[in-house]
């Protein structure tokens, strides 16, 4: 007989207790991963505020989606990505169709890079203003999320090769324009 | 700052930036859940009674049934077939007879890192080959120049492990497909008491025998410190492949020099004015390395060059010289000596008696082999050796 099973990872163990209401176990997941979550709604709506709107909503619908979750025996951190991927999505699908209302105190200039400089945050705001925008999901999944190259081409949907090619052609640039700063 | 620190660094200010919404997201979360309909039994009436008679013969089939597939099942899982990976990083994978992985073994430590994070068990085998392949490239072992995998089957019959091979061949394609990368793969099948040499997995000590079996110069000690990519890049070059395996892909040739390379080298570094196509090149290795051994021979001398198989760079010189030496001729003899006169205003002080006076040795007169040839002695010959050598790191 087939005597394998699958074990569990933490994280898909929080899923299944998720599924059965536990609020606790979501509330782990939360503050283990809104980290990963907003770097990559950050990378891919370069906005603040949508980012943070997105994170919220990728662990709504973890709550909601999590009985429908199939374990693996694998962290199930890039599932939940392919979520926040999904919903930032939905969100540039919308926003480019609705009409933009200026604000009133805006800043002419990119206000994610004025924000990032006012924060202080030197190095993800050289990844997000000065890498394509390839680059910058790659090299945030990568460093944030800890995921590995070949499930970074899986969640972006690349060859594995070209993940390899960007992620060092990325350092390459951060150590170069990061060199004098630092 | 390295890789580490940078990600490091990229990661604390990311997570800096996330805000802490947990008790809005817990307040969304709160929302009473949408009521249930509640279902309703429909009754079809009553259903027939069945005679004990039957009941019986039916319950009797189905355990019939559930034994005999149960027996097989049990048959065809029992079975265990071991394959092991060898790049450099050594795994074994037990397949069962459902073709699925039921245990997994790092050899090394290499294989350990690796798979730290990764679990095979319970996968279908071409799931995990494809895996495990993907792992291999992702972390480095498996490159354009080092494209070399070693896949061992033991425990299997011939039908079985020709069955195996398809199913990992396939794999591992599926897995370069994704990339740019073009593998060579090695698959034999050797006895299940294969002997191991020293720590090295029973499929590599199986081809480091079969090297050496077939080498007049490699012995097994040399050629359990090579890498897959030099064994098989030895193989390849001397044709030597086991009798039982099967080589799909061309193995990378990109790391070595080629043999011409080499003997132009051995021939540009010998002292003496020889062409390459007179220099005989032949596989070795060197310092758990692999090296080719380039041997000169000239009227005086012969002159071996140890060459990296990889740099090209000249890693030991040795010269032998092929004729004895000429013979110097002796001293001339001595003036007789004389009863000094101590009258003598010109010579006061006499030579002590006894002394002879000692003339001059006279220096032999160069052989003709040495007025043409002049060959180096074999300090100055290494100092030139040495200063082509670095010539050639410079370059290289």
């Amino acid at each position: 007989m087939d005597e394998a099973m699958t074990h569990l990872t933490p994280d898909e163990e929080r899923i299944l207790k998720i599924a059965n209401g536990d609020r606790d176990a979501l509330s782990t997941m939360y503050l283990q991963h809104k980290g990963a979550v907003f770097g990559f709604a950050l990378s891919m709506l370069h906005d603040r505020e949508r980012a943070e709107d997105v994170m919220q909503e990728t662990f709504i619908q973890l709550w909601n989606s999590a009985a429908s979750y199939i374990p693996r025996g694998k962290e199930p951190l890039s599932w939940l990505l392919g979520i926040t991927k999904n919903l930032a999505l939905r969100r540039l699908r919308t926003d480019s169709l609705s009409v933009s209302i200026p604000e009133e105190h805006s800043d002419p200039a990119d206000p994610l890079d004025h924000y990032l400089a006012v924060e202080n945050k030197l190095i993800l705001r050289t990844v997000l203003t000065k890498l394509s925008e390839e680059e910058q999901q790659i090299v945030l999944l990568h460093a944030v999320s800890g995921l590995k190259h070949r499930e970074i081409a899986d969640l972006l949907d690349l060859p594995l090769s070209t993940v390899l090619n960007k992620y060092r052609r990325a350092l390459q640039k951060l150590k170069k324009l990061l060199g004098e700063s630092i | 700052m390295n890789e580490s620190q940078l990600n490091k660094r990229l990661r604390e200010e990311v997570e800096q930036l996330a805000p802490n919404r947990l008790e809005e997201l817990l307040a969304a979360c709160d929302a009473p859940p949408a009521p249930r309909k509640d279902g309703r039994v429909i009754s079809f009436g009553q259903q027939p009674k069945r005679s004990h008679w039957q009941r019986f013969v039916a319950i009797a089939a189905m355990l019939i049934l559930i034994i005999g597939i149960g027996a097989f099942a049990g048959v065809k899982g029992m079975s265990r077939t071991i394959l092991t990976f060898d790049v450099n990083p050594s795994v074994s994978v037990m397949v069962n007879g459902f073709n699925r992985v039921c245990q997994v073994q790092t050899n090394n430590a290499d294989a350990a890192f690796l798979l730290a994070d990764t679990d095979l068990k319970g996968k279908p085998l071409s799931e995990a080959v494809e895996e495990l392949t993907e792992e291999f490239i992702e972390a480095g072992y498996i490159t354009d120049a080092a494209n070399g995998i070693l896949v061992t089957v033991q425990d299997a019959s011939a039908a079985r492990a020709e069955q195996l091979q398809q199913m990992v061949l396939s794999s591992v394609e599926s897995a370069a497909d994704k990339t740019s990368l073009r593998l060579a793969v090695l698959y034999q099948k050797i006895d299940d008491d294969q002997a191991t040499i020293g720590t090295l997995s029973a499929g590599k000590s199986a081809l480091v025998q079969t090297i050496a079996k077939n080498s007049k110069d490699l012995d097994e000690a040399e050629l359990k410190n090579l890498s897959i990519q030099d064994l098989l890049y030895v193989m390849d070059t001397l044709s030597v492949k086991p009798a039982s395996a099967k080589l799909t892909g061309v193995v990378s040739r990109a790391n070595y020099q080629n043999s011409d390379v080499i003997a132009a080298l051995a021939a540009q570094a010998c002292p003496a004015d020889v062409s390459k196509d007179s220099v005989t090149t032949v596989l070795d290795c060197f310092d758990r390395g692999l090296a080719y051994v380039a041997n000169v021979v000239t009227d005086t001398a012969e002159y071996a060059y140890t060459v990296s198989a990889t740099s090209g760079q000249i890693l030991e010189a040795v010269v032998t010289p092929t004729t004895s030496p000429e013979e110097t001729q002796e001293p001339t003899p001595t003036a007789t000596p004389t009863t000094p006169d101590p009258t003598d205003p010109v010579n006061p002080d006499p030579v002590p008696s006894g002394e002879p006076e000692q003339t001059p040795a006279v220096e032999p007169p160069p052989t003709p082999a040495e007025e043409i040839d002049n060959p180096l002695s074999p300090e100055d010959f290494y100092e030139k050796v040495k200063d082509f050598a670095d010539a050639l790191d410079r370059i290289f």
